[in-house]
């Protein structure tokens, strides 16, 4: 079944186990296509676990999961990658790729998908390495770059084949407040010039504030809220309210 | 016992998955030709070292058994290389590979999965079994026939090396005895088999990489049951073939 092409993603009724653990249930939420959806949740919520899903890095016990209209809960793997050349995704720890340079950790995507000639990849590459003040370290290897470049390796890497939805896990943890800001303008750039629909997980309300048009709050497995920014306040219910207040 | 059973219906799958997907082309190239540098040509060295020191103590022990039976140095070129092509050469050069090779791509894929770069590959759109297991699995069949070839050869230079300083044989005499009660069927087979060999060294050690679930506890294990069950596959095919030559090309009594 294909949805309305303008819904970027949709959970229906999405349930996740882990061994005999549940995860997420009975999760449902749309996010409308060029729109900033965060979700929120304490430590160990099943953040990461949702966003894996939404790209079909894992798949949901129960459920069904919709992205660019179309159900990937039931597809084999080359239809998933097909999905998966318009999305991005950054991990939590970058999961960059350790045996290579930084530069050539971006250009791995644009060599693997295009024939595009050497000097054109060079070109995108410098381009997304000043995008994310990476330029000078484009030689260095992963493991010798800060927590916060790391993070911006990671958004370079998944925006190198302009995908249009990014899903990041929790950008702004263990960065600097310059790095922070940073990828603030990076997210806010990406969402209003590019039109890219933004899913971030993220632990903090301020952080994502200025970005995001909806929030939503998971806990103990089930979305307790879903809204726009300035209403989590007003929801009513304690843990909401407990992540306003911070 | 409930997680062996799981392993082998694990690992049944992954090699069946293996097999539909080797058959299915394009292979990537590029990535295949890094595996055979990093599991062939970085194996070479190992190979010759371990063939030439073989090859001198074999002679030595078969030289010391014959010599009083006389005409050794008639009998002892044409043995030895027999018994290398048919037995010792695809057998030791199967389990220095899966000894060198089978940890090290166990280990290799088992960090890749614990630190997400598998699930990086996955959200590029790049097909991680394709990219990873694919790859090296065709390195390791294409690679250890070759080796198994190379170490052969360097364990009847081996041989050369004990006979030249112990007897006055020339060079030319000793590879004409080498091959002279040596045929195509010799080698063929049991190199050949090589090849099953290097698809279960390459499936097995990326098996348990690639289903890596734990810590640095899942990375230890997973390199060392790579190399256990690995051994255990090349000695178990090694005497599998040896029963099958003995049957279809019984040794030729002299």
């Amino acid at each position: 079944m294909n949805l309305d092409r303008s819904v970027a993603v949709r959970f229906d009724r999405v349930s996740k186990s882990i061994d005999e653990a549940r995860v997420l249930e009975d999760v449902s939420f749309e996010i409308s296509r060029g729109t900033a959806f965060s979700i929120l949740g304490r430590r160990g919520a099943g953040k990461t676990m949702l966003l894996k899903l939404a790209i079909g890095l894992l798949k949901p016990d129960r459920g069904r999961i919709f992205v660019n209209g179309e159900d990937i809960t039931g597809l084999d793997t080359p239809d998933l990658l097909r999905v998966r050349r318009s999305t991005g995704f950054v991990f939590q720890n970058s999961a960059a790729f350790d045996s290579i340079c930084v530069a050539e950790n971006v250009a791995f995507p644009l060599r693997y998908h295009s024939d595009k000639p050497e000097s054109e990849i060079q070109d995108k590459v410098r381009e997304l390495l000043i995008q994310a003040d990476l330029e000078q370290d484009r030689y260095t290897m992963p493991v010798d770059l800060s927590v916060g470049m790391r993070k911006l390796l990671g958004f370079a890497r998944a925006l190198a084949c302009n995908p249009t939805l990014l899903v990041i896990d929790d950008p702004w943890n263990g960065v600097d407040s310059i790095t922070a800001a940073r990828i603030c303008r990076l997210l806010l750039d990406l969402k209003r010039r590019r039109g890219t629909t933004l899913l971030i997980a993220a632990n903090k309300v301020p952080d994502v504030q200025r970005i995001c048009d909806q929030l939503a709050i998971l806990d103990g497995g089930h979305l307790i809220t879903c809204g726009p920014p300035d209403e989590l306040a007003r929801c009513g219910n304690p843990v909401a309210s407990e992540f306003a207040s911070r | 016992m409930s997680r062996m059973w799981a392993a082998t219906i694990g690992l049944t799958r992954f090699a069946c998955r293996t097999l539909r997907e080797l058959r299915r082309l394009p292979w990537d190239g590029g990535e295949i030709s890094v595996q055979l540098y990093e599991i062939g040509w970085r194996s070479a060295p190992l190979i010759l070292i371990a063939g030439v020191v073989l090859g001198i103590v074999m002679t030595q022990f078969v030289w010391a058994s014959l010599v009083n039976f006389g005409a050794v140095d008639a009998v002892l070129p044409a043995e030895l290389s027999r018994t290398m092509f048919r037995q010792v050469g695809p057998l030791m050069a199967g389990l220095l590979i899966a000894g060198r090779v089978g940890s090290a791509i166990g280990a290799e894929l088992a960090v890749l999965r614990l630190t997400e770069q598998i699930d990086a590959f996955e959200s590029l759109a790049i097909d991680s079994f394709r990219h990873l297991v694919i790859t090296r699995v065709a390195a390791c069949v294409i690679a250890l026939p070759i080796l198994t070839l190379l170490m052969c050869f360097a364990e009847i230079a081996g041989g050369f090396l004990w006979e030249a300083t112990h007897s006055e044989m020339s060079l030319s005499l000793y590879v004409g005895r080498v091959f002279d009660r040596t045929g195509w069927s010799d080698y063929i087979l049991p190199t050949l088999m090589t090849a099953a060999a290097g698809f279960a060294i390459g499936t097995i050690a990326c098996y348990f990489g690639y289903s890596v679930e734990e810590n640095a506890v899942g990375v230890r294990r997973a390199s060392m049951h790579s190399v256990v069950l690995s051994c255990l596959f090349v000695i178990a095919l090694n005497l599998m073939v040896s029963q099958m030559m003995s049957v279809w090309f019984p040794v030729a009594t002299p």
